[in-house]
C-alpha cells in the first residue's frame, strides 16, 4: 500500500510539475541560416554616429505603425504606462520634476535593451489583440487570427507570412523588406521542434521581431 | 648647463598644492598658440586640460610645466602671460601616448593628457555602392527621417517617404526643409522637445513648485518663457533679455504679474518690474531656487553660467579670475587657497545677482516676507554693483545679460544647445567645423533658433550617414 | 501554441509544490523527488563588499542626532543656540542620542516612533560618526559633493568607485532610487559604462525591468519569444540599416548588452526574485500576470509594512533584495521631498530634512527617526542573510548616511519653535562592523554647536581642525578596499 502511494505521488508530482525546469532556458534549435543576398559586400558608414530614438518618439513611432493610442501600448501589470513610468529611464527620458533627474541617459543603458523588448513586445500584442476583435483586420492580415496551428509549408500560409511580414516592414521601418528578410521571418511558421505555430502567434512574433531591431531604436 | 635660478628651483621643488594657477585657461586663450584651438573657442579649457585632480598635474600639465620652467623668461609671477609660450613649446609631443599630438588634440579638442581622450578620423568607406545608405555622401531620405523623428517626435510614415524618394535632389531639398518647418510649429516640438531641453537649464522641482504641497514659485512660467524664445524666430538673446513673460495662453505679457488669486502662499506670480529683468535668470522660480537664503547667491550665477554660457565652475569650467578676488564678502572662508582657486571667478560672478531676493526677504534663521520671494531690494547687501564677467565690470544684472550676450560663450552655449535638441550629444571632433559654424552664424540668423536649425539639417553631421 | 496569462509553470492549483513535499515527507520519499530548482536560484555570487548611501535629502544634522550638545552644556550660550533639553539626551555606550520630541506641523502631528536609543542599543557597536565641515549650501551641489567626495577621486562617486571594484560579477553593479544630486552620475569620463548609476524609478516595478517578457499579457510562450529573438538576431544582420552601421558604438554597445544582460537578468529570474509585492488584483494583479512575489517578500514586508505608500521603505526593502540575490555592489536610497502620512500622523515633512527651515526640532526629530527605523530594518535583514562562507551579508555591508550640508546653529532667543538655514558645518553617520563603531570622531564646541576634527591616526579631537567631503570619502572608500591615488587613510576608524 505505502509503495502504491508513493507511486502516485511521484506520478502526480511529475504530472503537476513536469520536467524539473531548468536553471536557465534552453537555446532554441538553430534557425535556418539565410543568404544575405551581396548586401555584406556593400560599403557601411564609417562615421556611424547613429542617434538614439527616446521612448516618447519611439512609442509615438509605434502607436503610427500599429494603431494602438501612445497610451495603450504598454502598461505595466496593466497599470503603469512604460514610456511615462515604469521604464523611462532606459528607455530615454528623464523625470525632472520629482527625481530631479534633469538630463537624460547620453547611450542606452543595462535595463534599456530590457525595456525596449518589453515596449515592442507589448505594443505587437495589443495591436493584435485590437486587429483581432476588429470585423476586418488592418494590419494582420495574411493568417487568420487563431490559435490553429498552420501548415508551415502550405503556399497559402507562406504567402500569407510574406504579406504580412512585408506590410510590417513599411509600417514599423518605413521600407520594403528585403528578400533575405522574408526568409527568415518564414522562419516563425515553426517552433523549434518543427511544429507549425498558429496565425495568431506569427503575427505577435512576427511583429516583434521586425519591431525590436535596432532599426527601431536607432536613426 | 643652464643654472636655473635660485628662485625657480625653489618653485620647483614646492609642493604642487601651492601652486594654484587659475589664470592658466585665460592664458592659454589669450596667447597667440591659443587662436586654433579648439579648447578656445566660444569657451575656456577646463582645469582638466592640464591636472587630473587639481592641483596634480595630468601628463601634459606636467610637459607643459616642463617648458615653463626652461622659459628663461618666466618668473613665477608672470605665468599668465608665458604660459601660452610653454603650450606651443609642447605642441609636437605627444604627452599621453595616444598616436597624437599635443598640438593635434588640441586642434581637435581631445586632451592630449589622458589616453582615453583621443579621436580617429573615419576612414572612407570601401566596398561595393551600398544600395540603400548614400554612406560616402549626403543622404536626403536619411535626413528626412531624421528631420521627422527629432523635430516632429516620430519617424516618416512608408509613404512619405516613398513619397520624398521620388523627389529630384532640388526637390528633396525644399521638402526637407518645408518638412522642418512644419514640425518646429508642432506640438510635440514646442511642449515636449523644448521643454525637455529645458530641464537642466530651469531645474524643477514639483514639492516646492505649483504642482506640490508647498508652492514657493511656478516654474511653468519659465518653461512658456523658454519655449516661446525658441520658437517662430524669436530672438534666443532674449533667453537673459527678455523683460517680459507668457502666460497660459501663450500671450506675452510685460509688467509685473501678480500672484495667483487663491494662491496657498503669496507667490506664482513674476514680481519683477521689466527694468529689473533679465530672461531666465530672473523668473521667480530662477531665483528662489537657486538663491533660496543666500546673503551672496553664488549658486545662482553658477547655474546662470552653466545654463547660459555653458561653463560649469563647479568642473573647473570657465575659470576666469579677477585680480584681489575673492573678498569673502560674506565671511564663508573662500579666501582659502583651494577655494580661491574658483571663488576668483565665482564672486564677482555673483555680485549682481545679490540685490535679488531668493525666499522671502534675506533674513537668516526663518522664512520671512514669502511676498518678496524673487523681487529686487538695492539694500539688500552692499556688494551688488561690484561684479565682473569674463573680464568686463558689471554694475548691475541687467549689464550682466547684455554683456553675456554679446560673448563668443553665450553663443557658443546655443550652438550646444541647438546640436543637442538634434542630436542629443555634444559634437564629435569631425563636427567641430560645422559645429562651430553653426554658433557663429547666428547673428546673420538673428538669433532665431529655426533658422538654425534650417542650416543644421544642411551639415553633414545631419546628413551623412 | 497561445500562451494566455498563466500561472508559472510549477504552480498546480490542487495540489501546492509544498503539500507535495510535505507529502512526500511524510511517506518517507523525499531522495525520489526531482531534484527541482525554482528558476534561476543558483546561488548567487555576492560582491566582496556592500555599499547602501542612505542619503538624508534636505539636510540632516548631526546635532539632532547622536552628537548633541544640551542645554546645560551650552551654558550662557544656550538660549541662543539650536541645542537639545538635558531631559532629552541619552548616553548609549560610546554614543549619544535624543530622544523623541512631540511636535506638530500645521496641525498634524509629527510621526518618529522609532527612538535613537533603539537603534544605539541595536547598532551602536557598529555605529561612527564622523564630524565633517562641507563645501556648499546648495542643495544639488551639496549633495553631489558628499557622494564625490567633492571631486577627491578623480570625480567618481563612491558608489561608482565601488560597483567599479567590487561589481564585476553582479548585473547591476550600481543602483540608484535616490534624486537629485545624489542621483547625478559622476564626472569621470574613463569610469566603466558598467559601474555607471542605473537609475530606478520605482522599486516596486523595477522587477518588470529584468525580464523581456514575462507579465506581458497576450503573448507566445517562452519558447517562441525565444525562437523570435533570434529571427530577430537574423533581421539585425540582414537588414541594410544592420548592415550599413554594423561598425556604429552606439548601436554595437546596445547590442552587446541584449548578448549579455539580456540573458543574465532573465536566467537569475531577478523578475520573481526583487519582486517585494504581493498579489494584489487591485494594484498589483500579480498572478494574473502570471508574475510571483519574491520568496523573500514576506519577511521583507514584514520588516517594511509600508513598501506600498512609503516609497524610503520600498527603496530599503529593494537594497536589500538587490544585495541579496548579488544583483548590486552599490545602491542608494533617500526619503523623497513629498510628504508622507502614517494615518494621521507625519512620518516624512515636504522636503524632508529641509522642512527644517520652517520647523528645526520636530523636522530634524521625526526624519531621524525616519532613517533609522529604515536603516535598522535593513541591517536586521542583512544580518539575517548568510553570505554562504559563514558570515552575513551584514558582514560585507557599509551604510553610509550622507546628508546635504548641516542645519544653522543658532535659534531666537529661547524658542522652541524655530526654524534654521542651511550650513556647512555638521557630521555624517556611518554603520558597518567594518568600521570601529560605537564612538564620534571629532568632536563638537558646546558653546558654538560646531563641530571640529580629529587626528586620522588616533581618532583622538583635534579642534581648530575640519575634515572635509574627500576625508569622507577615503574612510568609505578605505572601509571597503577601494583605492584611489592620494587615497587618505585613516586607521582610527576601519578595523583591520
Amino acid at each position: 500500500m505505502r509503495a502504491l502511494l508513493v507511486c502516485l505521488l511521484v506520478c502526480v508530482m511529475a504530472v503537476a510539475v513536469g520536467c524539473p525546469p531548468s536553471p536557465s532556458p534552453s537555446p532554441p534549435a538553430p534557425l535556418a541560416p539565410v543568404d544575405d543576398d551581396g548586401l555584406s559586400a556593400m560599403a557601411v558608414s564609417t562615421r556611424g554616429a547613429l542617434v538614439w530614438k527616446r521612448g516618447p518618439a519611439l512609442a509615438r513611432g509605434l502607436s503610427q505603425a500599429l494603431l494602438v493610442p501612445v497610451e495603450d501600448l504598454c502598461r505595466e501589470l496593466g497599470r503603469f504606462d512604460c514610456v511615462d513610468f515604469a521604464h523611462q529611464v532606459p528607455l530615454g527620458g528623464n523625470d525632472a520634476f520629482v527625481k530631479g533627474q534633469y538630463e537624460p541617459l547620453l547611450e542606452p543603458g543595462a535595463t534599456s535593451a530590457v525595456a525596449f523588448d518589453r515596449l515592442a513586445l507589448s505594443a505587437c500584442s495589443v495591436a493584435v489583440e485590437l486587429d483581432r476583435v476588429r470585423a476586418g483586420a488592418f494590419i494582420f492580415r495574411g493568417h487568420a487570427l487563431t490559435t490553429d496551428p498552420m501548415a508551415p509549408d502550405d503556399a497559402d500560409t507562406i504567402e500569407g507570412a510574406r504579406f504580412l511580414g512585408t506590410e510590417l516592414y513599411r509600417r514599423l521601418h518605413g521600407r520594403e523588406p528585403r528578400e533575405a528578410e522574408l526568409v527568415a521571418l518564414l522562419g516563425l511558421l515553426t517552433d523549434d521542434e518543427g511544429r507549425g505555430t498558429s496565425g495568431l502567434d506569427f503575427a505577435r512574433l512576427a511583429c516583434f521581431a521586425v519591431a525590436s531591431t535596432t532599426e527601431t531604436l536607432f536613426f | 648647463m643652464r643654472v636655473v635660478p635660485l628662485a625657480l628651483a625653489l618653485t620647483l621643488l614646492t609642493p604642487l598644492a601651492a601652486l594654484a594657477r587659475p589664470t592658466g585657461p585665460r592664458g592659454v586663450c589669450q596667447s597667440d598658440a591659443g587662436a586654433d584651438l579648439a579648447v578656445c573657442q566660444g569657451t575656456l579649457p577646463s582645469c582638466a586640460l592640464c591636472h587630473q585632480g587639481p592641483p596634480d598635474l595630468n601628463l601634459y600639465g606636467a610637459r607643459v610645466f616642463e617648458a615653463l620652467a626652461q622659459d628663461d623668461g618666466y618668473d613665477f609671477d608672470n605665468f599668465e602671460a608665458r604660459v601660452g609660450d610653454a603650450v606651443a613649446a609642447a605642441n609636437a609631443d605627444d604627452s599621453d601616448g595616444d598616436g597624437l599630438s599635443n598640438l593635434e588634440e588640441l586642434l581637435l579638442g581631445t586632451l592630449p593628457g589622458d589616453v582615453n581622450s583621443a579621436f580617429t578620423a573615419p576612414l572612407a568607406p570601401s566596398g561595393d555602392a551600398n544600395a540603400f545608405y548614400a554612406v560616402a555622401g549626403r543622404d536626403p531620405r536619411f535626413a528626412f527621417r531624421r528631420v521627422h523623428t527629432i523635430f516632429c517626435g516620430q519617424p516618416p510614415e512608408f509613404d512619405a517617404i516613398t513619397a520624398f524618394a521620388a523627389l529630384d535632389e532640388a526637390e528633396q531639398g525644399l521638402a526637407l526643409h518645408d518638412t522642418l518647418d512644419g514640425c518646429l510649429q508642432s506640438t510635440f516640438w514646442q511642449d515636449f522637445a523644448l521643454h525637455r531641453l529645458a530641464d537642466a537649464r530651469i531645474r524643477p522641482l514639483e514639492s516646492i513648485g505649483f504642482d506640490g504641497l508647498i508652492p514657493l514659485a511656478d516654474y511653468h512660467w519659465d518653461y512658456r518663457l523658454f519655449s516661446h524664445i525658441f520658437s517662430d524666430d524669436h530672438d534666443l538673446r532674449d533667453l537673459l533679455l527678455a523683460d517680459y513673460h507668457v502666460d497660459e495662453s501663450g500671450d506675452v505679457v510685460t509688467g509685473i504679474v501678480p500672484f495667483p488669486s487663491g494662491a496657498p502662499l503669496e507667490t506664482g506670480g513674476q514680481p519683477l518690474p521689466p527694468e529689473r529683468r533679465a530672461g531666465m535668470i530672473t523668473s521667480q522660480w530662477f531665483l528662489m531656487n537657486h538663491t533660496m537664503f543666500s546673503a551672496l547667491p553664488r549658486t545662482t550665477a553658477a547655474q546662470a553660467y552653466r545654463a547660459y554660457l555653458g561653463m560649469d565652475i563647479a568642473k573647473g569650467e570657465g575659470i576666469h579670475p579677477v585680480d584681489n578676488e575673492p573678498r569673502d564678502v560674506d565671511g564663508k572662508g573662500v579666501t582659502e587657497a583651494a577655494c580661491a582657486v574658483c571663488h576668483s571667478t565665482l564672486d564677482p560672478l555673483s555680485y549682481a545677482f545679490s540685490p535679488y531676493n531668493g525666499i522671502g526677504r534675506l533674513r537668516p534663521g526663518s522664512v520671512s516676507r514669502i511676498e518678496l520671494t524673487g523681487t529686487f531690494d538695492a539694500a539688500r547687501v552692499p556688494w551688488g554693483t561690484e561684479g565682473q564677467l569674463l573680464g568686463t565690470d558689471i554694475p548691475d544684472l541687467r549689464t550682466w545679460a547684455e554683456h553675456a550676450v554679446t560673448t563668443d560663450a553665450f553663443r557658443r552655449n546655443l550652438g550646444s544647445m541647438l546640436w543637442r535638441l538634434a542630436f542629443a550629444r555634444p559634437p564629435a571632433p569631425d563636427e567641430r567645423t560645422e559645429f562651430d559654424a553653426l554658433w557663429r552664424g547666428l547673428p546673420d540668423d538673428g538669433f532665431s533658433a529655426n533658422r538654425a536649425l534650417h542650416r543644421l539639417i544642411d551639415t553633414n553631421a545631419f546628413q551623412v550617414p | 501554441m497561445t500562451r494566455a496569462i498563466r500561472p508559472p509553470a510549477t504552480h498546480h492549483p490542487l495540489l501546492s509544490r509544498r503539500a507535495l513535499l510535505s507529502a512526500a515527507a511524510a511517506l518517507g520519499v523525499a531522495g525520489v523527488l526531482p531534484a527541482t530548482r525554482a528558476r534561476g536560484q543558483a546561488a548567487p555570487a555576492l560582491p566582496a563588499r556592500l555599499l547602501f548611501v542612505v542619503a538624508g535629502a534636505g539636510g540632516a544634522n548631526i546635532a539632532d542626532s547622536f552628537l548633541p550638545v544640551t542645554d546645560t552644556e551650552a551654558g550662557a550660550a544656550a538660549a541662543t543656540l539650536a541645542v537639545q533639553a538635558s531631559s532629552l539626551v541619552e548616553t548609549i555606550g560610546g554614543l549619544r542620542c535624543v530622544g523623541k520630541k512631540n511636535a506638530n506641523v500645521g496641525g498634524l502631528p509629527l510621526g518618529g516612533n522609532f527612538l535613537q536609543r533603539t537603534f544605539l542599543q541595536k547598532h551602536g557597536a557598529d555605529t561612527a560618526v564622523m564630524t565633517v565641515e562641507s563645501t556648499s549650501v546648495n542643495h544639488l551641489v551639496g549633495q553631489k559633493r558628499f557622494v564625490t567626495g567633492a571631486g577627491i577621486n578623480a570625480g567618481r562617486t563612491i558608489m561608482e568607485a565601488i560597483a567599479a571594484v567590487h561589481g564585476s560579477s553582479v548585473p547591476l553593479p550600481n543602483c540608484n532610487l535616490a534624486a537629485g544630486g545624489y542621483l547625478e552620475p559622476g564626472d569621470d569620463p574613463s569610469l566603466d559604462r558598467r559601474a555607471r548609476p542605473e537609475a530606478v524609478a520605482d522599486p516596486r516595478t523595477f522587477p518588470l525591468a529584468t525580464h523581456g517578457f514575462r507579465g506581458i499579457a497576450n503573448i507566445p510562450d517562452d519558447a517562441l519569444i525565444r525562437r523570435a529573438r533570434g529571427v530577430r538576431d537574423q533581421l539585425e544582420g540582414l537588414s541594410p540599416f544592420g548592415h550599413t552601421f554594423a561598425n556604429a558604438p552606439l548601436r554595437q554597445r546596445f547590442l552587446d548588452q541584449r548578448r549579455t544582460f539580456l540573458p543574465d537578468v532573465e536566467a537569475r529570474d531577478l523578475i520573481t526574485r526583487l519582486m517585494m509585492v504581493a498579489d494584489d488584483p487591485a494594484r498589483f494583479p500579480l498572478t494574473q500576470a502570471g508574475l510571483e512575489s519574491s520568496p523573500d517578500g514576506v519577511r521583507v514586508r514584514e520588516k517594511f509594512p509600508g513598501i506600498l505608500g512609503d516609497e524610503l521603505e520600498a527603496q530599503a526593502a529593494l537594497a536589500f533584495m538587490l544585495a541579496k540575490t548579488g544583483t548590486s555592489a552599490a545602491i542608494t536610497i533617500a526619503p523623497s521631498f513629498a510628504p508622507v502620512l502614517d494615518g494621521a500622523t507625519l512620518e516624512n515633512p515636504p522636503l524632508a530634512f529641509d522642512f527644517s527651515h520652517n520647523d528645526h526640532p520636530g523636522t530634524q526629530n521625526v526624519m531621524w527617526s525616519r532613517m533609522l527605523r529604515v536603516i535598522d530594518g535593513l541591517v536586521d535583514l542583512l544580518k539575517s542573510e548568510p553570505d554562504g562562507q559563514g558570515a552575513t551579508l551584514w558582514d560585507r555591508s557599509l551604510i553610509y548616511v550622507a546628508t546635504d550640508f548641516g542645519r544653522e546653529k543658532i535659534r531666537p532667543a529661547n524658542a522652541s519653535a524655530f526654524g534654521t538655514g542651511h550650513h556647512l558645518n555638521n557630521g555624517v553617520v556611518m554603520v558597518s562592523p567594518l568600521l570601529r563603531g560605537n564612538r564620534v570622531y571629532g568632536g563638537i564646541d558646546p558653546t558654538t554647536l560646531l563641530t571640529h576634527g580629529f587626528d586620522p591616526t588616533t581618532g583622538d579631537a583635534a579642534p581648530g581642525t575640519v575634515m572635509r567631503e574627500g576625508d569622507v570619502y577615503a574612510v568609505v572608500a578605505g572601509a571597503l578596499g577601494v583605492d584611489y591615488p592620494g587615497r587618505r587613510s585613516f586607521p582610527s576608524m576601519i578595523r583591520g
